[in-house]
């Protein structure tokens, strides 16, 4: 029997809770405190030394990689006299020149986020962001969210060739994740590294919300079908081929954060800010993302 | 879920109780309902998803618990007027992922056990069982008011 427990006492667990170290890491670089994915929050960014920076990117029409959430001018741009841009303008439709002739960025207050600091710019490239990097610390985790939509971008596998060639070339002593929300693109990136002689850690971001569908929608029903346990966000990452899972906050749970661990997964939570970041910090995770990650004591 | 509950009626099954916070799997109070000022309205999914329908079976003493997060089977044995212990096997879908004790009371319509809960996170998308949690738990149920014969008036 004293032979059984002794064996068996490595995997019980009593009820208390990990303490955890999550990298703080600056959602959009640091969304709530400069314009979103703008020249501006990485040069912040990169002299404020959080743990690690997270971008999305998309294609422009010549395939160029530039810093936007969404596949269409983002929502933080206007039109050059000033106007609010009232449609979707895809970046796959629009030269980096037509972007930069067009629409100017991050000049004009952002809801979300009332006291971020303004500055009016051009549409923010991934090469201009490398030659950013270069300035900071090398040891700051890079976070590249690849924002591959079907039927609104390039193929995966055009994003893969244009981001990480730059990327590989550029050869950057920065660690670095790709993010991407779905199989396809995680599946393209990791081709695409493999391909070129390069090891890269991807991640999947779960749940995905594609553009115009219901986001209560799919927070219920990825709640419900982990609930139930007929999916979740470890049977996906498991299923892409992903080194982690950065999930939405609200839908995980301690029990995740176990499995994760006892799966070998990174497990990563967005978005936190304010009270719930703040109880999230001793989470047995490997980030969180913040807009805000000069906040945290 | 009307026809369900009529198929199991037929059959000879019947309603025990409801626990609107349940033993199985003993998650909600050890991990979720701390987090409800952050986020309300998640936590009320987590609590509806576990709270249980225990039915009792043509087999006596044998209860089958139902619940979005999990469903049971135990074994309830009296201990005196009011009171009884449960021994019951956790599982996700029929996956067998855990069990549980409990010692309850029950009087009237209400049921209160206390509740020891070996969990594991195994469902059908990920069946491992490589750490087992223990979780203590409070099981908070109603239901019909127990005729003479039932386990716990033995």
């Amino acid at each position: 029997m004293r032979t059984l427990l002794l064996a068996i006492a490595p995997l019980l667990t009593l009820g208390c809770h990990p303490q955890g170290e999550p990298e703080i890491i600056a959602h959009r670089a640091a969304a709530g405190y400069w314009p979103e994915n703008s020249r501006l929050a990485m040069e912040r960014s990169v002299q404020a030394d959080f743990d690690g920076i997270e971008v999305d990117l998309a294609l422009t029409a010549d395939r160029v990689p530039v810093l936007s959430h969404d596949p269409w001018v983002p929502h933080v741009c206007t039109y050059q006299n000033g106007e609010e841009i009232t449609s979707r303008d895809l970046l796959a439709e629009l030269t980096l020149d037509e972007l930069r002739e067009r629409y100017e960025c991050g000049g004009h207050p952002d809801p979300a986020f009332p006291n971020a600091e303004l500055r009016s710019e051009e549409m923010y490239t991934l090469d201009a962001m490398i030659k950013e990097l270069r300035y900071g610390d090398p040891d700051v985790v890079v976070y590249l969210d690849i924002k591959y939509e079907l039927g609104f971008t390039e193929l995966p596998e055009i994003f893969a060739e244009e981001i990480l060639g730059r990327w590989f070339e550029a050869d950057l002593p920065n660690p670095t994740w790709v993010f991407a929300d779905n199989t396809a693109a995680i599946g393209a990136f990791e081709t695409y590294a493999r391909a070129n002689g390069h090891s890269l850690r991807t991640a999947l971001t779960w749940p995905e919300f594609p553009p115009d569908a219901s986001s209560t929608a799919i927070g219920l029903s990825s709640e419900l079908q982990q609930g139930m346990g007929l999916g979740g966000p470890l049977a996906d990452v498991r299923d892409a081929g992903a080194d982690g899972v950065a999930v939405y906050w609200e839908l995980a749970s301690r029990q995740l954060t176990r499995d994760a661990r006892d799966d070998g997964v990174d497990l990563f939570l967005w978005t936190l800010n304010g009270p719930e970041l703040e109880s999230h910090l001793d989470w047995d995770v490997t980030g969180v993302i913040t807009d805000y990650p000069g906040d945290v004591r | 879920m009307i026809l369900v509950f009529a198929s199991a009626a037929l059959a000879g099954f019947g309603l025990d109780r409801v626990d609107l916070l349940s033993a199985d799997p003993g998650t909600f109070l050890a991990d979720d309902i701390s987090r409800f000022s952050d986020s309300p309205t998640g936590v009320s999914v987590r609590w509806f998803e576990q709270v249980s329908v225990v039915l009792d079976t043509p087999a006596e003493r044998l209860h089958v618990g139902l619940s979005l997060a999990s469903q049971s089977l135990a074994i309830e044995q009296s201990l005196g007027a009011w009171t009884a212990w449960q021994a019951g096997l956790s599982t996700s879908l029929g996956l067998p992922r855990g069990a549980f004790v409990d010692v309850s009371f029950r009087r009237g319509a209400v049921r209160v056990a206390a509740a020891v809960n070996l969990h594991t996170g195994a469902t059908w998308s990920r069946p491992q069982w490589t750490s087992i949690r223990v979780l203590p738990a409070i099981a908070v149920g109603v239901g019909p008011v127990p005729r003479e014969t039932a386990v716990w008036m033995d």
